[in-house]
C-alpha cells in the first residue's frame, strides 16, 4: 500500500468562517456546561440555603466561592469531555488489543502495574491524614503510627492491594467468574477479620482507616480508565455464559475491597511486631504531648460592654440598648399581701451581642492563601493524576503492543481536555466548594452545641436540644451526601458507561439517583456514628450482611453495577465536604477524635440501593415472563 | 476475486437476551451458520401512573443478523422461530429483506453462503405484508420519536447505537463537538401502517431540519413480529396488538386500519387526497450495507467515502460461529465485525460497488461483503431544493 493510497478521504473539508465556527461551537459548549450545572446546582443551592435559613449564618468569602463554583463547572465540563474523547478510548483500545497480542503473564504484569500506578497517581493519603487530623497518639497509638511513621508503607500496601485487584479483575474476565463468587467470600472474610480486630482495642482503632482506604482509592481518573480497560477486554474475550462477568465491570469493586485487606494485614503485622507508638519497638520520633485539643475549650456567651453614650440615653429616655438582659442578685424577699416582694436587689443590665442578619459575611475573598500557590497545586495534582498514567498506557500501546491509535480518535485532544479540566476542577474545589462545605460542615454542630461559627468571631448557642440537634445534623448529612454524589465526575463516567453498555436500557439518571440516595443514607449513618460515638464494626455489619443476601439474589448485571458504584462514590467533591462535617461534629462530641468510618459507610449505601433496584427489575422481568403466552392470531400460526 | 450474487437475503432477528443465545446455538447446530449479534434495547411505555416518574428500565434485546441465499431463508426463519418461540406473545421478531445485489470479497468467511439445501424444504407461512422503518437520531430526540411511533400504532421501537462518519470528518478539529453515537430506532410495521408511522416518526424527530437525523424504510419479504409496546395492568385481558389482530381476523382484511382513508372523528383527510406530509422524501434510493472486520472498518469507510458515499453509519457486532468448544482454551477471543450502512442514490451506490470491486484488492481489503437493498422511502434534510447527492 503506497502512501498516496492511504491518504485520508478526499471529501472536502468545510471551510468555516469564525461565525460558523462559533455557531458550531456554542451549542456544544452550552450543552456540556449545562450538563455540569445540572449536576452541581443541587449541592450548591442546598448548602447556601441551609447555611442562610436554617443555621441563619452569613456566608463568608461569598465572592470567592461563587468564582470557585463557576470554575468547578468549567473544569468538570472539560474533564468529562476529556474522558469521552481521550481517556476512555485509550483504555478501551488497550483493553481490546492486549488479549489479542500478548500472553497471559504480560497482561497480568500490565494489570498489576496499572493498579499500582493508579494509586500513586491519585494518592488518598492526604485525605486520610486530614480525617485523622485530631488523633492523639496516646488514644490510638497504632492508628497514629500508621498515619505518620508508616504512611509510606500504608500507601504501598494500598497500591499493592489495588494492583492485585486489577489482576484478579482481569483474570475474572478471562475465566468468566461471576463477581458474586469473588465479592461474597471477600466481604465475608473482611467482616470476619474486622470482627476479630474489633475485639482488640488497639486494632479496633484501625478499622475505620482500613475501610476508608477502600473507599478513597479509586478516583475520577482511575475509574474511567479501569472501566474502559475492562470493557475493551470484554469486547474481545467472549465467554459462553454472557451473564457471568463479561461486561467490563468489577475491577473497581475489587479495587475497593483489596486495599482494606492490605491495610488490615499491615496493621496486624505492626501489632504483632510491636513497633508502633508507645511500644518498646517504636523507632519513630517521640512526639511532644499533643497540644491541648481545641475541643475542650469552653466558651462563654460573649458580652459587649455598654458604652457611656448608651448609659446616657438610658438615663435620659429610659431606653435600654438593644439585646439587653437583666439579672438581679441579693435583696431580701418577704411576703407582703400575698406577693413576694424583693427589696433592694442589685440589678445588672447587660448587653448581649446581637449579630445583624446578613446574607454574606464581611470577607469576600480569603487572602490568607495566595492564588498562585493554589494554581500551582491544582496544576501539579492534575499533572500527577493524568500524565504519567496516560504516558504509561501510550508506551504500552506503542512499545509492547506495537499498535498506533486510530487518527480518527481525538485521544490527544481528549487528554489535554482532561488535564485542563482536572486542573480547573481542583482549583475550583479549593476556592469554591471546600470553603463553602467547610464552613457549613463545621457550623452544623451549632444545632446541638455551642461553637464559634466558621469565619465569625462570636459564639452561637445550640439551636435545638442535644438529640434534636444531632438528628438535624444527621438529616443534613443525608442531603449533603446525596447532592455531592450527583456532582461526582467518576460516578458520572460510570453512569454514562452503564448507559452505553446497556444501549440505554439502564439510564444514567436512574443509576445516579439510586447511588446518591445510598450515599446519603451511608453518610447519615456515618455522622450518626460520630455524633453518638458508636462502634464502627457494628454499624458496618448489618448493611454488609444485607448486601450479601441481596447479592446472592440479584441478577448478575446489577451485582456488577452496584458493587462498582460503591467504589466510585467517594471522590473529590464528597470527601472534603463530608470530612469537614464529620470532624466538626466529632469535635463537639466527647471521646471522638477522628472522622474515620464515614466514607466506609458511604460506600455500603449505594450497593444496597442499586441491588434493590436490581431485584425490583428482576421481579418485573419475571412478571412479564409469566404473562399469558397466548398465540397471537390464527392467521399467523405457523406450519411447523 | 469478488463474487457477485443476486439471490441473497438478509435475515434479521430481534430477540430477548436469553432466547438470542438459544437461537444462535440452534442456527449453529442445525444449519452450521454463524451470525452477527449486537445489543439493543426495547421500548416499553409504563401504564402505572407512578412509574412515569421513575426512569424506565427498558428490556434488553439482542439483534441477530445473517446473510443467506434466498432459498435458505425459510430454513433460517423456521430454525429461529422454533428456538425462540416466536409465535408466542411478545417474544421478538424475525424478518428477511431481499438484496438487489451482494458482493463478497475473496476472503470473506463470516457468513457461510454455500449451505447445502436442508432436506426438509417445507416452506414457512409468514405474513408477507411487512416493512421495516429505521430512524437514525440523536439521544435527546429518541424518546419523543418512540412515543410518536407507538401512538401511530407501532410496537415499541427497538433501539441500538451506531456511530457516524462523513459529516464529522469534514468539520476538521470541530468534529469533537459532534457526539459520534446516535440511536437507530427500528420499527416493523404492516404495510398499511407503514406510511402513517413513518410520517409520525419523521415529524416527531424533525428529520427535515439539518443535522437532526435520517430515516428510511426497507422492504420485508416475509417475517413475523410479536413485540410489545407497553406494560399493562395485569387485569387487562388482551394486549392492544391482540385486539387489533383479532379485528383483522374478523374483518378478513386490515384496510380498516388505514386512518387516511376514513376517520370517524373527522380529523383525517378525505380519501384520494395526497398525503400532506411535511417531510421531504427522496426517490430511487438504496441502502448500501457492508460487513468487514473491525480493524478494516476504517479503511473500508475511507474507500466508500472516497467513492462518493455521502455519509456512513456503522456499529460493531460480535460474530458468533459454531466453534468447537475447546475446554483447554483459556478464553475464546471473539471476532468483531463492523456493519456499515449508507443510503444513497442507486447510481452512486453502483459506483461505490464498482470501486469496491476494483480497489479493494489494492488496499488489502479482501474480507468484506457488501449488499444493496432498495429503500422505498427516505427522509432527511435536503438543503434547498437541490439534492445534495447529485454532485
Amino acid at each position: 500500500m503506497s502512501d498516496a493510497d492511504s491518504k485520508t478521504l478526499e471529501n472536502p473539508r468545510f471551510k468555516l468562517g469564525w461565525q460558523d465556527t462559533l455557531r458550531v461551537l456554542w451549542p456544544y459548549v452550552k450543552r456540556n456546561f449545562m450538563n455540569q450545572v445540572s449536576g452541581i446546582w443541587f449541592i450548591v443551592a442546598y448548602l447556601i440555603v441551609f447555611q442562610l435559613l436554617v443555621l441563619q449564618l452569613p456566608i463568608s468569602y461569598a465572592l470567592m466561592i461563587g468564582v470557585g463554583i463557576l470554575v468547578v463547572a468549567t473544569g468538570l465540563m472539560f474533564f468529562m469531555e476529556g474522558l469521552r474523547l481521550g481517556l476512555m478510548p485509550l483504555g478501551e483500545e488497550i483493553g481490546s488489543v492486549l488479549p489479542r497480542h500478548s500472553r497471559m503473564p504480560v497482561i497480568l504484569v500490565f494489570a498489576f502495574l496499572l493498579g499500582v500506578g493508579a494509586t500513586f497517581a491519585e494518592p488518598a493519603i492526604a485525605v486520610l491524614k486530614s480525617a485523622g487530623a485530631g488523633i492523639a497518639p496516646d488514644a490510638a497509638p497504632l492508628l497514629y503510627s500508621l498515619l505518620n511513621d508508616f504512611s509510606g508503607q500504608l500507601v504501598a500496601c494500598v497500591g499493592v492491594g489495588v494492583g492485585f485487584a486489577v489482576v484478579l479483575g482481569v483474570l475474572r474476565f478471562f475465566f468468566a467468574w461471576p463477581l458474586k463468587v469473588l465479592a461474597i467470600p471477600a466481604v465475608a472474610a473482611l467482616l470476619g477479620l474486622s470482627f476479630f480486630y474489633s475485639t482488640i482495642p488497639v486494632l479496633n482503632d484501625v478499622l475505620g482507616l482500613a475501610w476508608d482506604c477502600g473507599a478513597v482509592t479509586t478516583g475520577p481518573v482511575t475509574v474511567p480508565l479501569v472501566l474502559a480497560l475492562g470493557i475493551g477486554v470484554c469486547r474481545v474475550v467472549s465467554s459462553n455464559d454472557a451473564d457471568a462477568g463479561n461486561s467490563g465491570f468489577g475491577i473497581v469493586t475489587l479495587a475497593s475491597l483489596f486495599p482494606i485487606v492490605a491495610v488490615l494485614l499491615l496493621a496486624g503485622y505492626h501489632y504483632i511486631a510491636q513497633d508502633y507508638y508507645g511500644t518498646e519497638g517504636y523507632r519513630g520520633a517521640e512526639v511532644a504531648a499533643v497540644t491541648e485539643s481545641e475541643t475542650t475549650t469552653t466558651f462563654e456567651k460573649s458580652l459587649v460592654p455598654i458604652s457611656q453614650a448608651e448609659l446616657e440615653t438610658y438615663l435620659r429616655d429610659g431606653e435600654l440598648p438593644e439585646g439587653y438582659q437583666f439579672t438581679f442578685d441579693g435583696g431580701s424577699a418577704e411576703l407582703v399581701d400575698g406577693r413576694i416582694l424583693v427589696s433592694s436587689p442589685t440589678v445588672v443590665i447587660e448587653k448581649q451581642y446581637l449579630r445583624p442578619f446578613s446574607l454574606v459575611g464581611e470577607e469576600h475573598w480569603d487572602d490568607s492563601v495566595p492564588m498562585m500557590a493554589r494554581w500551582k497545586s491544582a496544576l501539579l495534582d492534575a499533572l500527577r493524576a493524568i500524565i504519567p498514567l496516560c504516558n504509561f498506557l501510550d508506551l504500552v500501546l506503542r512499545m509492547v503492543l506495537k499498535q498506533n491509535l486510530d487518527p480518527q480518535n481525538d485521544v490527544g485532544v481528549g487528554i489535554t481536555f482532561a488535564f485542563i479540566g482536572m486542573a480547573l476542577f481542583g482549583l475550583g474545589i479549593a476556592i469554591g466548594l471546600t470553603p463553602l462545605g467547610a464552613q457549613l460542615g463545621s457550623n452544623v454542630p451549632i444545632a446541638f452545641a455551642e461553637i464559634v461559627p466558621w469565619g465569625l468571631d462570636n459564639i452561637e448557642g445550640p439551636l435545638f436540644t442535644d438529640h434534636g440537634g444531632k438528628i438535624m445534623a444527621i438529616g443534613f448529612a443525608f442531603f449533603l451526601g446525596y447532592g455531592a454524589t450527583l456532582a461526582e465526575p467518576a460516578l458520572n463516567a460510570l453512569g454514562e458507561t452503564v448507559e452505553r453498555l446497556t444501549v440505554g436500557a439502564f439510564r444514567k439518571k436512574l443509576l445516579m439517583q439510586s447511588v446518591a440516595l445510598g450515599v446519603g443514607m451511608g453518610i447519615a449513618a456515618g455522622i450518626m456514628k460520630i455524633a453518638y460515638n458508636l462502634p464502627l464494626f457494628w454499624l458496618l455489619l448489618p448493611p454488609y450482611l444485607l448486601v450479601l443476601v441481596l447479592t446472592v439474589k440479584a441478577p448478575h448485571d446489577f451485582v456488577n453495577f452496584s458493587w462498582d458504584s460503591a467504589g466510585v462514590t467517594t471522590g473529590p467533591i464528597t470527601v472534603p465536604l463530608v470530612l469537614a462535617m464529620g470532624l466538626g461534629v466529632g469535635a463537639n462530641v466527647p471521646g471522638v477524635s477522628d472522622g474515620f468510618g464515614i466514607l466506609a459507610l458511604a460506600s455500603v449505601g449505594p450497593i444496597l440501593t442499586v441491588l434493590t433496584v436490581g431485584l425490583y427489575t428482576q421481579r418485573q422481568r419475571r412478571l412479564e415472563a409469566e404473562a399469558p403466552q397466548a398465540t397471537l392470531s390464527p392467521l399467523e400460526e405457523l406450519a411447523s | 476475486m469478488t463474487r457477485v450474487t443476486h439471490a441473497s437475503s438478509v435475515v434479521t432477528a430481534i430477540l430477548p437476551r436469553d432466547s438470542a443465545a438459544d437461537a444462535t446455538e440452534a442456527l449453529r447446530d442445525k444449519l452450521d451458520a454463524g451470525v452477527l449479534s449486537w445489543d439493543a434495547r426495547g421500548t416499553l411505555l409504563q401504564d402505572q401512573w407512578w412509574k412515569r416518574w421513575v426512569p424506565p428500565i427498558s428490556p434488553a434485546k439482542t439483534m441477530l443478523q445473517l446473510l443467506a441465499p434466498s432459498s435458505e431463508v425459510d430454513a433460517v426463519e423456521r430454525t429461529v422461530i422454533q428456538a425462540a418461540n416466536l409465535d408466542k406473545q411478545s417474544t421478538g421478531a424475525i424478518y428477511s429483506t431481499p438484496c438487489m445485489q451482494a458482493f463478497f470479497g475473496s476472503d470473506f468467511k463470516a457468513w457461510q453462503v454455500d449451505w447445502l439445501t436442508s432436506d426438509d424444504s417445507e416452506p414457512v407461512r409468514l405474513p408477507e405484508n411487512l416493512s421495516a422503518i429505521h430512524c437514525i437520531i440523536g439521544h435527546q430526540d429518541s424518546e419523543r420519536v418512540c412515543k410518536a411511533a407507538i401512538n401511530a400504532g407501532a410496537h415499541g421501537p427497538i433501539i441500538y447505537y451506531s456511530e457516524g462518519r462523513g459529516l464529522r470528518d469534514r468539520l476538521g478539529w470541530l468534529r469533537i463537538t459532534k457526539e459520534h453515537e446516535k440511536e437507530v430506532l427500528t420499527v416493523i410495521a404492516e404495510e398499511e401502517d407503514t406510511d402513517g408511522i413513518f410520517d409520525a416518526m419523521a415529524d416527531a424527530g424533525s428529520v427535515h431540519l439539518p443535522g437532526r437525523g435520517f430515516m428510511y424504510s426497507l422492504p420485508i419479504a416475509k417475517g413475523i413480529f410479536n413485540l410489545r409496546s407497553r406494560t399493562s395492568h395485569h387485569h387487562h385481558a388482551a394486549s392492544m396488538q391482540q385486539v387489533i389482530s383479532a379485528i383483522d381476523h374478523l374483518a378478513g382484511h386490515s384496510h380498516w386500519r388505514d386512518s387516511s382513508v376514513f376517520d370517524a372523528v373527522g380529523n383525517g383527510r378525505a380519501a384520494g387526497l395526497p398525503n400532506l406530509s411535511p417531510v421531504v422524501t427522496l426517490n430511487n434510493q438504496v441502502c448500501l450495507s457492508a460487513i468487514c472486520h473491525r480493524e478494516d472498518a476504517s479503511a473500508l469507510m475511507d474507500l466508500m467515502l472516497e467513492a462518493g458515499a455521502p455519509g456512513l453509519n456503522f456499529n460493531y457486532a460480535r460474530y458468533s460461529k459454531g466453534q468447537d468448544k475447546d475446554p483447554t482454551a483459556l478464553a475464546h477471543l471473539a471476532e468483531e465485525y463492523a456493519s456499515l450502512r449508507c443510503i444513497t442514490h442507486s447510481d452512486t451506490a453502483q459506483e461505490i460497488c464498482r470501486l469496491l470491486e476494483r480497489a479493494s484488492q489494492q488496499r488489502h481489503l479482501t474480507d468484506f461483503c457488501a449488499y444493496l437493498v432498495r429503500a422505498p422511502r427516505v427522509a432527511t434534510y435536503v438543503p434547498g431544493k437541490r439534492d445534495y447527492r447529485a454532485a
